[in-house]
């Protein structure tokens, strides 16, 4: 009878597995939730508890009249969901002034956050709390506790809202815990705020909450079809300025992948307008998150050879080591064979990881070396400042490669710095091919998003940039570029800044450098005066407004997770037509710079506190996750000692952004990143120095976590 | 002196493009409408020293698989990125390092391309689903020719139906078979989510 019980429970947990195996090919992208219009996952107007996985990035649109919607959704977490939203409201202008706004219709900014606080698992739900539009002018202010479980092939979600989502009402239940959350009052409807400021005080108030549900039914056997039914708690006399005619709380959707990243959607909403949507979601948390590389490390032909000659002479050695290398991109600068040990020390622009760079240098070593090497110490620079050494022992490295055991490599491994005064004592320096210009052309899109004089005005031209080497530690930085097209014409506000207008002349700028601009021309000096010590002397074109001199010190010790720097700029406002010329504008600036990468969450703060353009005074903050493709989300917010009216609409600085390596969507590894940022308005307060080659990303290698964050590259 | 010195920029940069923007007319191309067909020559047929096999996923590029070896009617073939195919009269019944791996148990009744209904056993991975029934219908469609080796080859095309129920899968593979009953090429779905694999067999 016992064995019949643990059969049957064994034959029922199988079965179980079974069908979890099966809904994966029933439903296929049943890992890949939907987007509610609200540009947040979702059902259809009501948000879920469901969330991408980090490192994801996601951008949707959706029309329902009288709003157009357009999001850019971003997970730095599994458990976090962050959506910045233009939205389009098409039932009112954007001024009553028509010579200031034209007829166009008001474009509302929002930023709404998920948080996950419960995981899904057999039996409790994914329970998420949210805010929708937490900020400004809080046209689509809501708050939200919300649950799903999947339930079969039907995720389930049930909630309550708070703000526009309190219809199909119930009493407040936080009421009778404080009377805070009697009444609901927002920033904008006081008058007391320059928009841009949570409205903390709202948070979870009023009268009443609402209660919302619905489920997303994954259709078994059509591709991922889902049909998506919702009763919405929408109070649709709360959103927008102007109420919207509501026939039905229910909701209907049908949500189509194309693919397992391209959603396309079609709904009835309150029972009265269709609605039409489409979304995109790219997932770059992970390595070679699309495109497998196709970039094998060269294979040096008649390797045995080599190595033989090489043993009869180190001179043949650096030589062939000169050429291999080359042929890899990957440029040596110095050698010397020392008994058993053979170190090099190169230079390289190819690859994002550093370690997969050693480790092509050391396969390139290896086949090549006479047999009587048995170490390599390789010694990666960058502008001629020895950022890091690997000592690699050869045997172990070629055991280590034929079973793919990295991290074991890493534990016979040494890693350290050495000081440029060693590597500069290498028996053989190839002879110099600099000056040399490296250089790359490539599209340059300028934009200013939801403007009163129309919500989009661009331009598109090409840009050359190019860095002239004419040491190994002096650069100039040149960028430059041709205008192909713009639409700057109708784009004439000015700005109404009561401190220097450093960044709000935008406008101008951009109208008068539309044919061909100089955006950068920055001479650089770079020295180590200690192994841990960096620093750069630049002057020239800093960046597209403004022209100057200064230093930049950074103290990053190899070992720490921690970096100290400090900046010092004598600069002048650059003409708008940001060619050679100058406008009056001086000032000195200063900066100090903390950097700290928490280790478990790999989040990067970096703190910079001091004296910004506009001569105000105070503190910037940026928080970044990288992930370990590479892509980088970011997030930044600046507090400095003028008033909220001095700063003007927004109150205060802040913005968010995210880079990509290009190299995800090319199937060979290549240096450089494409991105994104976005600050809600341009404004004068806390405005930063952007200038080129900032020390903190040049000395990228020269951290110790950086190294072994991507070790497992090495044999790639 | 200005102009010379952006001359001077803007010729450096024409002369050396990274090859990530050089390329990326081609790749969008690529991308959108697949990579050039590359016809397998007597040429390169002599130049491979062993038997080979020309393999492809949708509009994915072509890349070449050694066979090696051949054990009971069982063909071994290897890619240089460590992918294996192992097929039995030009039929993948077992795949091992792809991003979805096949893994069939062909019916003992199955004789060659013998037209008739066959009842197999599948495994997939990435999703894992063990064990479940697929469904072979095979049948003679037509007589053909194409061109292999630089040469009009008159072939007889089978088709084979396959459905996996349960999954709601189900598909057409094709095969291509010389004179001698060989399948020289074939296009046949091997999982759910990998696209059309499309293969010629070069032996030797």
């Amino acid at each position: 009878m016992r064995k019949v019980f643990v059969l049957f429970t064994i034959s029922l947990l199988l079965h179980g597995k079974l069908v979890a195996q099966i809904s994966e090919y029933l439903y296929p992208n049943l890992d890949s939730p939907s987007f509610s219009n609200y540009g947040t996952t979702g059902l259809i107007q009501m948000p879920s508890a469901r969330f991408y996985e980090e490192g994801s990035i996601g951008f949707t649109w959706s029309h329902l009249d009288p709003y157009l919607r357009g999001s850019v959704i971003a997970y730095p977490f599994n458990w976090f969901e962050a959506s910045y939203q233009y939205t389009d409201v098409n039932n009112w202008l954007y001024s009553e002034y028509s010579d200031f706004s034209g007829s166009q219709s008001y474009k509302d900014k929002s930023l709404d956050v998920k948080l996950r606080l419960l995981k899904e698992s057999r039996y409790i739900p994914s329970v998420a709390v949210g805010f929708r539009d937490l900020g400004g002018t809080a046209l689509f202010a809501s708050e939200y506790l919300v649950a799903s479980k999947f339930i079969g092939n039907v995720d389930f979600t049930v909630g309550m809202g708070w703000g526009v989502m309190s219809n199909n009402s119930i009493s407040n239940p936080l009421s009778s815990i404080n009377s805070r959350f009697d009444s609901r009052v927002v920033n904008s409807s006081t008058g007391n705020t320059q928009g841009g400021e949570f409205n903390i005080d709202s948070f979870f108030a009023g009268a009443n909450a609402g209660l919302f549900a619905g489920m997303e039914v994954f259709v078994p056997r059509a591709k991922g079809l889902r049909l998506k039914f919702e009763y919405d708690a929408n109070d649709y006399t709360k959103e927008g300025y102007l109420p919207v005619s509501q026939s039905s709380d229910f909701n209907f959707n049908v949500t189509f992948p194309l693919s397992k990243n391209f959603q396309v959607k079609l709904g009835y909403i309150r029972g009265n307008t269709l609605n039409f949507g489409f979304s995109y979601t790219g997932r770059y948390g992970k390595k070679d998150p699309y495109i497998k590389k196709n970039d094998p490390p060269k294979i040096v032909p008649n390797a045995r050879v080599f190595r033989s000659v090489n043993a009869k002479n180190k001179r043949y050695l650096y030589l062939s080591s000169l050429k291999y290398l080359r042929e890899s991109k990957l440029h040596m600068q110095s050698a010397e064979l020392q008994g058993s040990n053979y170190a090099v020390a190169f230079a390289q622009n190819t690859h994002v990881s550093y370690p997969r760079a050693i480790g092509r240098v050391a396969r390139i070593l290896d086949q090549i070396s006479p047999e009587s090497v048995k170490t390599f110490e390789i010694t990666n620079l960058n502008a001629e400042m020895p950022v890091f050494t690997t000592k690699i022992v050869r045997e172990d490295f070629n055991k280590y490669k034929e079973f793919g055991m990295p991290s074991v490599l890493l534990e016979t491994s040494s890693i350290y710095k050495i000081t440029p005064q060693e590597y500069a004592a290498h028996e053989y320096q190839p002879p110099s091919d600099l000056p040399k210009i490296i250089s790359k052309i490539s599209p340059d899109v300028r934009s200013q998003i939801g403007g009163p004089d129309g919500f989009y005005f661009g331009d598109i031209s090409i840009a050359f940039h190019s860095e002239i080497l004419l040491k190994g530690n002096v650069s100039i930085l040149a960028t430059g570029s041709a205008g192909v097209y713009n639409n700057f014409d109708d784009l004439k506000l000015a700005s109404d800044s009561l401190i220097p207008h450093v960044r709000t002349d935008i406008v101008q700028y951009l109208k008068q450098s539309r044919k061909g601009r100089i955006t950068r021309l920055q001479a650089n000096y770079f020295i180590t005066p200690r192994p841990d010590l960096f620093m750069k002397f630049t002057g020239g074109l800093i960046e597209q407004m403004f022209a100057g001199v200064g230093s930049e010190a950074l103290w990053r010790p190899f070992d720490k997770n921690y970096a100290v720097g400090v900046e010092l700029w004598r600069v002048q406002q650059r003409g708008y037509e940001m060619l050679f010329s100058l406008r009056d504008y001086k000032t000195t600036i200063g900066h100090v710079n903390l950097y700290y990468r928490e280790p478990r969450s790999k989040i990067t703060a970096k703190l910079t506190g001091g004296r910004f353009l506009a001569g105000d005074s105070g503190i910037h903050i940026d928080l970044s996750r990288r992930f370990k493709s590479g892509f980088t989300l970011g997030v930044f917010a600046a507090k400095t000692d003028i008033s909220k009216t001095e700063f003007g609409e927004g109150s205060f600085d802040k913005g968010w952004y995210f880079h990509l390596p290009i190299e995800v969507f090319f199937s060979r590894y290549t240096k450089g990143n494409t991105g994104f940022g976005l600050r809600p308005l341009t404004r004068d307060g806390a405005a930063i120095l952007s200038h080129g080659h900032h020390l903190y990303g040049v000395t990228d290698q020269s951290s110790s976590m950086n190294i072994l964050r991507d070790w497992d590259d090495i044999y790639d | 002196m200005t102009r010379l010195f952006l001359i001077a920029i803007l010729l450096g940069s024409c002369s050396s493009l990274p090859i990530s923007y050089k390329d990326l007319p081609k790749d969008i191309y690529r991308l959108t409408f697949g990579y050039p067909n590359v016809e397998v020559t007597q040429g390169i047929f002599n130049s491979y020293p062993y038997s080979f096999a020309k393999v492809g996923f949708g509009k994915g590029q072509s890349v070449i698989m050694i066979l090696e070896s051949i054990d009971d009617n069982l063909f071994t073939w290897v890619g240089q990125d460590g992918v294996k195919l192992i097929t039995k009269n030009g039929r993948v019944i077992k795949s091992m390092g792809l991003p979805h791996d096949v893994d069939i148990k062909p019916s003992i009744h199955r004789d060659n391309f013998a037209s008739g209904e066959y009842f197999e056993v599948v495994n997939f991975s990435h999703p894992i689903l063990l064990n479940a029934d697929l469904l072979s219908f095979i049948e003679f469609k037509e007589l053909s020719n194409l061109i292999y080796l630089e040469n009009n080859m008159s072939v007889n095309v089978f088709t084979e139906n396959i459905a996996i129920e349960n999954i709601g899968w189900s598909n057409e593979n094709i095969y291509y078979l010389d004179s001698s009953n060989r399948v020289i090429k074939t296009t046949q779905h091997l999982h759910p989510f990998l696209d059309q694999m499309h293969i010629e067999f070069y032996l030797k």
